[in-house]
């Protein structure tokens, strides 16, 4: 399996959309996908059309095992696992990760977690074949949290493959497109790949549905099928 | 008069590329990065925060240790 986990590096940087999209990506070249939310805020559901009222998910069960019957399947075939309305600790969530690695799938599929912008990626076992997709903004704070990061990351053990992508990027915004710059060109770990600012992801999102289906001509399409490429070039390279 | 010894095209030959990658290259890399760096100074020096958090780095030797 792949594993690849999504986290924002504050709150708010788009890092469900991006899980969502990707899965619809992967899903689109017959990739087996099952994504699984470990954000509390539990909504990843809403982008692959789970009904409002369904509040349940994972964590509202005691175990992983009796969990099975919240997994879902989205009309284009990516199965994923709503979080829930209860709070699970770090043990917890560790637990439904190795659990997922469990189910009985394909070798090849791609399992993708929504992670919480406020949990720090050390706290779960990671080994050398995981990616990690730090999710940015072209902003100050972004840039600031960047390096301390890079600064914790000298500092640790880190096993696994750590990438910043870059969301939500602005082309006609002068802050945006010099940091834009400077991060091309000086910062480690940016993935060469970075979102564009597109109004059909938000769009989308209010048609129950990703912006991988709903707009297949636009720039929103073209980065997350570009996104989805680099991603098997990265797994690829680990086998 | 033909000048059929100078190359006026902008286009990079294989030739060309082997010999940037000899100079600039190394050993371990198959590409080369061009960076504008007095462009990206000027843009560190524009904002503030860039600059503090540039010298900050600096101190640490951070991209060097990364990368």
């Amino acid at each position: 399996m792949k594993k690849v986990f999504l986290k924002g590096i504050k709150g708010g940087t788009g890092a469900t959309s991006i899980v969502a999209n990707l899965a619809c990506a992967l899903r689109k070249s017959d990739e087996d996908v099952i994504a699984i939310d470990l954000d509390p805020k539990s909504d990843l559901g809403l982008h692959f059309g789970l009904p409002w009222e369904h509040a349940s998910g994972w964590s509202n069960y005691l175990s992983f095992e009796s969990a099975l019957d919240e997994f879902h399947i989205d009309d284009d075939g990516v199965i994923f696992l709503p979080f829930g309305t209860l709070s699970a600790n770090t043990q917890r969530t560790q637990k439904t990760i190795e659990s997922a690695q469990q189910l009985q799938v394909n070798d090849n599929a791609w399992l993708l977690f929504d992670c919480p912008a406020h949990q720090d990626i050390q706290d779960y076992d990671l080994s050398s074949h995981d990616i990690v997709l730090e999710v940015i903004n072209c902003d100050a704070v972004s840039h600031s949290l960047i390096y301390r990061r890079l600064l914790q990351l000298n500092q640790s053990a880190k096993k696994w493959q750590h990438y910043f992508l870059v969301n939500n990027y602005n082309s006609a915004s002068e802050l945006e497109s010099d940091l834009l710059q400077i991060w091309q060109s000086e910062t480690p770990l940016l993935a060469p790949v970075h979102i564009n600012k597109d109004e059909v992801i938000k769009e989308s999102t209010a048609f129950r549905n990703v912006a991988v289906n709903c707009a297949p001509y636009s720039v929103a399409y073209d980065d997350f099928e570009t996104l989805a490429s680099w991603l098997v070039t990265r797994a690829t390279d680990n086998d | 008069m033909n000048e059929f010894a100078v190359k006026k095209s902008n286009i990079l030959t294989q030739y060309d590329i082997d010999n940037l990658l000899n100079r600039f290259g190394g050993k371990t890399s198959s590409y080369i990065e061009i960076v504008d760096v007095q462009k990206n100074n000027q843009i560190i020096e524009k904002y503030p925060l860039l600059s503090d958090v540039s010298r900050s780095c600096d101190m640490f030797d951070i991209a060097i240790n990364t990368k």
